[in-house]
C-alpha cells in the first residue's frame, strides 16, 4: 500500500452540494427480510463518469452533460461537470448541506493538522491530531508545541475525528452483490444449508467467473476491481482496514486503498493475519498452531459456529480436536468469527483461553432469523460479561450491511431489541476500532488515535458532544474524511486540497453530497492496476456482470452491481 | 486396465476373511501391467515425477504446495490444486504430461478442491462458499456435499457423501458434456464412522469403514485396529488396496478371500471430509503408498501365503502425498 501520489495543494473549495439524484435502474426484486428502510431501497444509477474534477474546475457554467449530479464550487462559481452520482436514487430526498469542514491553512505536503473533537480509545476531547507522513505524531488539546504543526496544513473539521474503522470479517469479492442478487428463502440452522439454494449457487458461479476461478473462458479476471470496489464501499464509510478473504491471495493490486489486513500488501511490512472461511483441514490447523508457536501468525480469524443448531455448535469442539496437539487453536491468537451457536460453556472456554470474537449481527439475523428474529445472533452480552474481546464487522453485502456504519446501527438495533440495551454507543465504537485491532493483533499499530500509530482516521459530522451516538447515526454522506496511512482517500470536496492530486482524485455524489475519492495511484501497471480510477473499476465490474448475464447460464441476472452507497 | 480412472479407481468384487496367511487373490494373476509415470507432491513444493522402480525424482516442476493431483488422460495433462501454506484456497494448474514445467493457470478456489477423473472429464469438487461439483471445463456448478469417495461407471460419476441432514448417501451424476446434469441422491450402506470410504466393485459400492476401532470391510470386521480409512482403490481384477490410519497400515485383499496388511511408517495425508490420494497401484504385485513425508513401494506377493513387504530399494524421499499415476 505504498502511496504513489503527488500532493499539490489546491485552492480552498467549498461545496454547496447541489443535488439532483438520478433515478437508477431498480434491479430484480428479492423480498427484503429486514424492514428497515435502508434495506428496501436498493437502487443504482449505474452512471459512470470517468472524468476527474480536482485539476481544473470548468468555468463554463455548462450543465453536466452526462445528466448526473452537479455540484457548485463556490469560490469560482464554476459548475463541476464531472460528478458521478452515487446516490441510492431515493427519488428526491431532501438535501440539506451539512456544515462543511474548512482548510484554514495550506502547509507542506505530508503534514496535516486536524482540529475537532478527538475520540481516542477511551475518551474524547476538543483538540487536534497531527499527521506527519503515515503516522500520528500528536493527539492533544493542542499540538502547537509539536514541531511539525507549524508547517502542516490545517483542517478545521467542524466535526468528530475518530480512528478509522476496522472490518475484521468480510468476503470482499461478493460485495458487488446484494440481496437483490440472492436472499435466503427461509431461516436456516447452520451455514451448510443455505448454500444449497440454486440462486445462491448461480451467484457464486458469477463471482467465480468474474474472478477467473471457474466457468467458461475467456473470463474477465476482474478480481482486483472487485476487491477495490469492496474496499471503496468501506472507505466511504470510514473503514481503513479490511480482512476481506480475497483470493487469489496476495495480489499486488490489494496494495491500494484500504489496508488489506489479511494479505501481505497491507503496508505494514508483514502479514501475520490468517483467515479461514471454512473449517480447516488437519494439515492446515496443525500449520496454524505451528505458526502460533513461532510467531509467524499472530491472529487467526476463523469462521466457527455460524448458525443456531447443534451442527454449528459442534464446530467449536471440533476446533479443539482437529489438531495433532489438542486445543492448540484455543489460543489468544484465535478469533472466532460468528460464534452464533456458542453457549455459556463455549464462551467460558474462549474467555479462559483469551480467544476473541467477531460479531456480524445483520448477517446472522438474515440467514438464521428470517431477517426479523433479532435474537438469532451471537450472545454478545454474555461474551462481554466473560471478558471476551468483541469486534463487529458486516460479513458481506447480501443481507449483511453495506459497510461498517450500517452494521454498527444494526448492532444497536439488535442490542436495543434483543439484548435489553446492554451495549453502549461507546462499546459499539470500540468494537469497530480498538477491539477490532486487537482481533487482528495490530492494536499497537492501528485502532485508536494515539501518538505513533498509523494515521488511519475518519472524520464525521454530527453532535460533537455525543460522538459515539454521532457515529451510530453516521452514513457515508456524513463522512467528511477517510485517511489511510496519512493519505486522504475520501471526503468532502471542501477539503480536497489535502488529498493527492497526481493522479487526480475523482468527484462522486454521495447522497446529495459532493465528495472526492482518490483511487488511482502512480506507478500503475497491468498487473498491479494501481492506475485505475474509480470510474474504470466500476465500468469493469458493470461490463463483467453484463457479459456474464449475456452468457445466459442461468435465469437470474446480476447486473448492475450493488451501489457504492445506499442513501437513507 | 486401460481406462482405470484414478478416483481411486474401478474395482472388482472382493470380500474378505480375516486371515493374513491365505492367498490374496485366488484367481490367476494377470500379466503385470506397469505404471509408466507417477506424479506426487515434491517435498519442497511443486510437482515431482517419480521413477516407479527406484523412487528417484526424475523431474521437478516448481509450483505451490500440491494439495491434489490427477492425470487427465483424455487431454494428456496433469491437473493440480496448488496452495500457499498460510493462505486459504489456491490455484488450479494444468501441465502437459510430457512437459510438466509448462504451467497453465486454469482457475482457482477460495477453499479446498479435489478432483476426480473419468474417461472424458475432470470433475472438480469444491468446498469454499458451499460445497459444489462441476466439470473442470464446465460452465456452471451444482450444489452437492463434498465426496469422501468417488468412482465412475460409464458416463456416471458416483460418490459417497455426508448429507446436511446428517446421513451418508450415494450421489451420482451424468457427465455427458461440460455441464453436470442433475445430481441424484441415493442411499448408502450403514456406515458407523466419520471417515468411511467406498469402492465400486463389480457394479456395487463396497463400504470400507471403521467400527469400534476396528477396520470393517463390506461389513466384515477385520480385527485390525484403525482410526480411519484414508484411501482405497482396486489393485487387480479381484483385489483391492486400502490405506488406513491409526496405525498407518496398507491392507491388500480380495473379495471373498484373505487379506494381508503391512505397517507403514509415517502419517497419512488426508482429511476425512475430502477425497485423498495416497495409493497408486503400479501393477497387481506392486503398490506405491504416499504419506506426509515420503513415498513407499510395497511388494505384493500372491499365492498361498500372501504377504506385503517394503521395497527397500525404493527411496522416494523427495516426494509425498498426494500421488497419482499414468497407466500405460
Amino acid at each position: 500500500m505504498a502511496r504513489r501520489r503527488t500532493f499539490a495543494l489546491l485552492p480552498l473549495l467549498v461545496v454547496l452540494a447541489g443535488c439532483s439524484p438520478e433515478d437508477g435502474e431498480v434491479r430484480d426484486s428479492a423480498v427484503p427480510t429486514d424492514s428497515e428502510a435502508e434495506d428496501t431501497a436498493s437502487v443504482d444509477t449505474g452512471a459512470i463518469d470517468s472524468t476527474v474534477s480536482d485539476s481544473a474546475p470548468s468555468d463554463t457554467g455548462a450543465a453536466d452533460s452526462s445528466g448526473t449530479d452537479t455540484s457548485i464550487l463556490a469560490d469560482t462559481g464554476a459548475i463541476d461537470t464531472s460528478v458521478s452520482s452515487e446516490t441510492g436514487g431515493d427519488g428526491g430526498a431532501a438535501c440539506t448541506p451539512t456544515p462543511a469542514p474548512v482548510v484554514t491553512k495550506v502547509g507542506v505536503v505530508g503534514k496535516v493538522l486536524l482540529k475537532g473533537t478527538v475520540v481516542t480509545a477511551d475518551t474524547f476531547f476538543v483538540g487536534e491530531v497531527l499527521v506527519e507522513g503515515d503516522t500520528i505524531t500528536c493527539a492533544a488539546a493542542s499540538c502547537s508545541a509539536s514541531a511539525g504543526a507549524a508547517t502542516a496544513s490545517v483542517v478545521e473539521t467542524n466535526g468528530i475525528i475518530l480512528p478509522g474503522l476496522i472490518d475484521t470479517h468480510n468476503h470482499i469479492l461478493f460485495d458487488i452483490f446484494d440481496e437483490t442478487d440472492w436472499a435466503p428463502t427461509k431461516a436456516y440452522g447452520n451455514h451448510d444449508q443455505w448454500p444449497g439454494e440454486a440462486r445462491y449457487g448461480a451467484m457464486v458461479d458469477a463471482k467465480q467467473w468474474l474472478n477467473n476461478e471457474a466457468g467458461p473462458t475467456p473470463r474477465p479476471d476482474i478480481g482486483c476491481e472487485m476487491d477495490k470496489f469492496g474496499e471503496l464501499k468501506g472507505i466511504v464509510a470510514g473503514t481503513t482496514s479490511i480482512a476481506g478473504s480475497a483470493n487469489v491471495a496476495n495480489k499486488a493490486c490489494y496494495g491500494s486503498l484500504a489496508r488489506t489486513i489479511d494479505q501481505t500488501p497491507n503496508d505494514l511490512g508483514s502479514d501475520k493475519v490468517q483467515a479461514a472461511t471454512i473449517f480447516p483441514t488437519k494439515t492446515s490447523a496443525d500449520g496454524v498452531c505451528g505458526n502460533f508457536a513461532d510467531g509467524s501468525t499472530t491472529a487467526y480469524l476463523i469462521h466457527i459456529a455460524e448458525g443456531v443448531d447443534t451442527t454449528a455448535l459442534n464446530e467449536f469442539a471440533k476446533l479443539g480436536t482437529i489438531t495433532t496437539t489438542p486445543n492448540c487453536l484455543y489460543a489468544p491468537q484465535t478469533t472466532i468469527v460468528h460464534g452464533t451457536a456458542l453457549g455459556d460453556a463455549e464462551l467460558t472456554t474462549m474467555a479462559s483461553k483469551g480467544m476473541k470474537l467477531t460479531w456480524s449481527p445483520r448477517s446472522n439475523v438474515y440467514l438464521y432469523g428470517g431477517g426479523t428474529d433479532l435474537t438469532k445472533t451471537t450472545k454478545i452480552p454474555l461474551a462481554i460479561a466473560k471478558g471476551i474481546n468483541v469486534a463487529i464487522a458486516p460479513d458481506w453485502s447480501m443481507g449483511g450491511s453495506q459497510n461498517m456504519l450500517d452494521e454498527l446501527r444494526y448492532a444497536d438495533k439488535v442490542d436495543n431489541s434483543a439484548f435489553g440495551d446492554k451495549l453502549t454507543p461507546k462499546m459499539l465504537f470500540q468494537m469497530a476500532t480498538i477491539n477490532a485491532a486487537k482481533n487482528v493483533a495490530l492494536d499497537a499499530v492501528i485502532g485508536s488515535i494515539a501518538v505513533g500509530k498509523k494515521a488511519d482516521l475518519m472524520v464525521i459530522g454530527g453532535d460533537a458532544t455525543a460522538p459515539y451516538d454521532a457515529l451510530l447515526k453516521a452514513t457515508p454522506r456524513d463522512v467528511r474524511l477517510t485517511m489511510v496511512g496519512g493519505v486522504a482517500l475520501y471526503g468532502d470536496k471542501a477539503i480536497q486540497s489535502i488529498a493527492p492530486t497526481t493522479p487526480a482524485c475523482e468527484t462522486i455524489d454521495v447522497c446529495c453530497a459532493s465528495k472526492f475519492v482518490c483511487v488511482a495511484e502512480s506507478g500503475g501497471t497491468t498487473t498491479n492496476k494501481f492506475g485505475q480510477t474509480y470510474a474504470e473499476i466500476k465500468a469493469a465490474i458493470e461490463k463483467g456482470l453484463t457479459d456474464y448475464d449475456a452468457l445466459a447460464l442461468t435465469t437470474w441476472k446480476f447486473a448492475p452491481s450493488t451501489p457504492l452507497v445506499r442513501c437513507p | 486396465m486401460e481406462t482405470v480412472p484414478r478416483i481411486c479407481c474401478l474395482g472388482f468384487v472382493f470380500l474378505l476373511s480375516c486371515s493374513e496367511s491365505a492367498a490374496v487373490d485366488a484367481a490367476p494373476e494377470p500379466a503385470p501391467v506397469k505404471l509408466r509415470r507417477t506424479f506426487a507432491a515434491a517435498v519442497e513444493g511443486g510437482l515431482a515425477l517419480l521413477d516407479v522402480d527406484d523412487g528417484h525424482v526424475v523431474a521437478k516442476a516448481p509450483g505451490g504446495v500440491v494439495d491434489d493431483v490427477v492425470v487427465d488422460r483424455a487431454r494428456g495433462r496433469l491437473i493440480t490444486f496448488e496452495i500457499e501454506p498460510d493462505e486459504e484456497g489456491g490455484a488450479i494448474v494444468g501441465r502437459p504430461i510430457d512437459s510438466i514445467n509448462d504451467r497453465t493457470l486454469l482457475g482457482s478456489s477460495a477453499g479446498v478442491l479435489r478432483f476426480a477423473v473419468t474417461d472424458h472429464h475432470v470433475l472438480v469438487f469444491e468446498d469454499a462458499y458451499g460445497p459444489r461439483w462441476r466439470a473442470l471445463d464446465g460452465r456452471t456448478s451444482v450444489f452437492a456435499p463434498t465426496p469422501r469417495s468417488a468412482w465412475a461407471r460409464g458416463k456416471r460419476l458416483h460418490a459417497l457423501t455426508w448429507e446436511p441432514d446428517g446421513r451418508w448417501a450415494e450421489r451420482s451424476v451424468s457427465i455427458d458434456g461440460p455441464d453436470l446434469g442433475t445430481i441424484e441422491l441415493g442411499s448408502a450402506p450403514p456406515l458407523s464412522s466419520s471417515s468411511p470410504r467406498m469402492v465400486s466393485v463389480d457394479g456395487r459400492a463396497v463400504a470400507l469403514d471403521v467400527a469400534s476401532g476396528k477396520l470393517s470391510l463390506d461389513g466384515v470386521d477385520t480385527g485390525l485396529a484403525a482410526a480411519a480409512v484414508v484411501d482405497a482403490c482396486p489393485l487387480s481384477e479381484h483385489a483391492f488396496a486400502l490405506l488406513a490410519s491409526g496405525p498407518t497400515r496398507l491392507v491388500v485383499g480380495a473379495l471373498g478371500g484373505p487379506y494381508a496388511s503391512l505397517a507403514i511408517e509415517g502419517q497419512p495425508r488426508f482429511d476425512p471430509r475430502y477425497l485423498s490420494r495416497s495409493i497408486v497401484p503400479v501393477s497387481s504385485s506392486r503398490v506405491l503408498v504416499a504419506v506426509t513425508d515420503r513415498v513407499f513401494a510395497v511388494h505384493v506377493r500372491n499365492g498361498a501365503s500372501p504377504s506385503l513387504s517394503i521395497d527397500e530399494h525404493f527411496a522416494a524421499q523427495g516426494a509425498h502425498a498426494p500421488i497419482d499415476g499414468l497407466l500405460p
